[in-house]
């Protein structure tokens, strides 16, 4: 808490824009995988594939965007 | 998520146990361990390759994405039992010539199949009720009864914009703007009947479906007599959108031009449902609606399909007909069910179904039913699936769409 302050007080405009960047990122992913849950569930609709598949491709999805964002953000920094 | 491995162990690792007691605080013990190491190289390997913040998000975006997928309700279609379910598939008349002596009829499916059509129904609604941008309309179409699956075909426009571009690339392998989705009837009863069909001067009384009727503005074809259970009325039915977009209240007549004679007066609109695209015409004069369709087979309207009903043509892969007075009767496959559309104005059309081709269709068939054999009933016996009243004009998909009769049923109790 009191290193938050401390920080703010140094630079407002600096937490301002962090925040903001990380609001927009957390939304970003939301979006990013509400939409591969859909498709996903769409997909297993269509196909009829078994439950653990599923769930499988669920996190590995998860976990191949995180990296690959990952990247990117790591690339842009 | 922090787990101690010493306070694991403190709190395991107790006295004065019995020998089973031990044997299977041992086991926990060794799970413990062994789930401590893996968590342990989990972090080593997060500390090497991503770090804290990327672990946090792949946890927390874990977390989100099956939330999600129990939100959705996924279990209920993969892990649904290979069991029957019975289902509505029908409202028909017990006594042919007493309308108003409807009974549901049921029909038992396979579970699996069941839960599948029932998951992608919500899942149409849902996408139809969130709307994105670039959403055209999306419909349901049912697997066969093997299969157990079923598929919604959602439509995009190409507009570019930034969300229709990723769920365009995230589903591509979905069927996303289908080009095909069926294979498209060839054109059967060609334009041989491309002027339209007259009743005969001689009408006995009722006037059966499929035969051209006029409004004030335009041409349209006559549907089987509608049926409101709450007023007791029957109405003579047909496209709403064929009076036009003004509508003169109390002054809209529907006639009926006959070959070789005079045209008569069949009454006056008395509801408008401009969403369903249903005008009901109330008689006045001495013609009354009837529950027959002007085919060759002189087919009788015994009934109308719910929406499991047309979800089991579906599956059976079985056809609709229609009796429109510019085209005549034609043949075609169901392509979606439940389907919405907001191709045209500036609200979604709900509860559509699209099935044959667009040349099934022409200016002047609006109005005609969609049916199918009643599979229970006497010989010429028929049920409803939904009207027709338009048709597509754009490149890439081919199919006549209008609202389904459950719809009619379920939004204004009206049954066929």
């Amino acid at each position: 808490m009191s290193n938050d302050t401390q920080r703010s007080a140094r630079s407002g405009r600096g937490l301002v824009r962090t925040v903001a960047s990380g609001l927009l990122r957390i939304f970003a992913d939301l979006l990013a995988i509400s939409l591969w849950v859909l498709f996903l569930t769409l997909l297993f609709l269509e196909t009829g594939w078994p439950r653990w598949a599923f769930y499988a491709l669920l996190v590995v999805g998860v976990g191949g965007y995180v990296t690959v964002t990952a990247a990117w953000t790591g690339d842009g920094d | 998520m922090v787990i101690d491995p010493v306070s694991v162990h403190r709190r395991v690792g107790g006295t004065g146990r019995t020998a089973t007691e031990h044997l299977q605080r041992g086991m926990l013990e060794v799970s413990t361990e062994r789930l401590v190491r893996r968590l342990g190289t989990l972090r080593d390997r997060v500390e090497t390759g991503m770090d804290r913040r990327e672990f946090l998000r792949t946890v927390v975006s874990g977390g989100f994405a099956v939330g999600m997928a129990q939100w959705l309700g996924v279990d209920d279609f993969l892990a649904a039992d290979d069991g029957e379910v019975p289902v509505v598939t029908a409202l028909v008349r017990d006594d042919p010539d007493d309308p108003w002596s409807v009974r549901e009829r049921t029909r038992l499916v396979p579970a699996e199949w069941y839960a599948a059509v029932e998951k992608a129904f919500e899942l149409n609604d849902l996408l139809a009720r969130t709307a994105f941008t670039g959403y055209l309309g999306s419909a349901v179409v049912p697997g066969d009864y093997e299969s157990g699956t079923a598929t919604v075909s959602v439509g995009l426009s190409s507009d570019g914009h930034s969300l229709t571009e990723m769920l365009g690339e995230v589903a591509a392998g979905i069927d996303i703007d289908a080009e095909t989705i069926i294979d498209v009837e060839e054109i059967q009863d060609g334009p041989e009947s491309r002027e339209p069909t007259f009743v005969d001067a001689a009408i006995d009384g009722g006037v059966p479906s499929g035969v051209a009727c006029e409004t004030p503005s335009s041409m349209a074809t006559l549907g089987p007599a509608l049926y409101d259970p709450d007023s007791r009325q029957r109405f003579f039915v047909t496209a709403d959108h064929a009076f036009g977009e003004e509508h003169d209240a109390a002054d809209d007549a529907l006639l009926l031009p006959r070959a070789g004679d005079d045209p008569v007066e069949l009454g006056t609109v008395v509801r408008y449902h401009p969403v369903e695209d249903v005008a009901a015409v109330e008689p006045n004069g001495w013609l009354e609606p009837t529950s027959r369709i002007a085919a060759p087979s002189q087919p009788r309207v015994r009934g109308q399909f719910t929406k499991f009903g047309l979800a089991d043509l579906v599956a059976r892969d079985e056809e609709l007909e229609k009796v429109g007075a510019l085209s005549g009767h034609t043949t075609g496959k169901i392509q979606g069910i439940d389907a919405v559309t907001c191709f045209t104005d500036d609200f979604c059309r709900h509860g559509q179904i699209r099935w044959g081709g667009e040349m099934d269709l022409t200016d002047g068939d609006s109005g005609s039913v969609s049916y199918h054999r009643d599979p229970d009933g006497e010989d010429g016996d028929v049920l409803v699936a939904g009207f027709n009243n338009a048709r597509t004009w754009w490149p890439g998909q081919s199919y006549v769409w209008g609202v389904g009769a459950y719809r009619l049923t379920e939004n204004h109790g009206y049954h066929f």
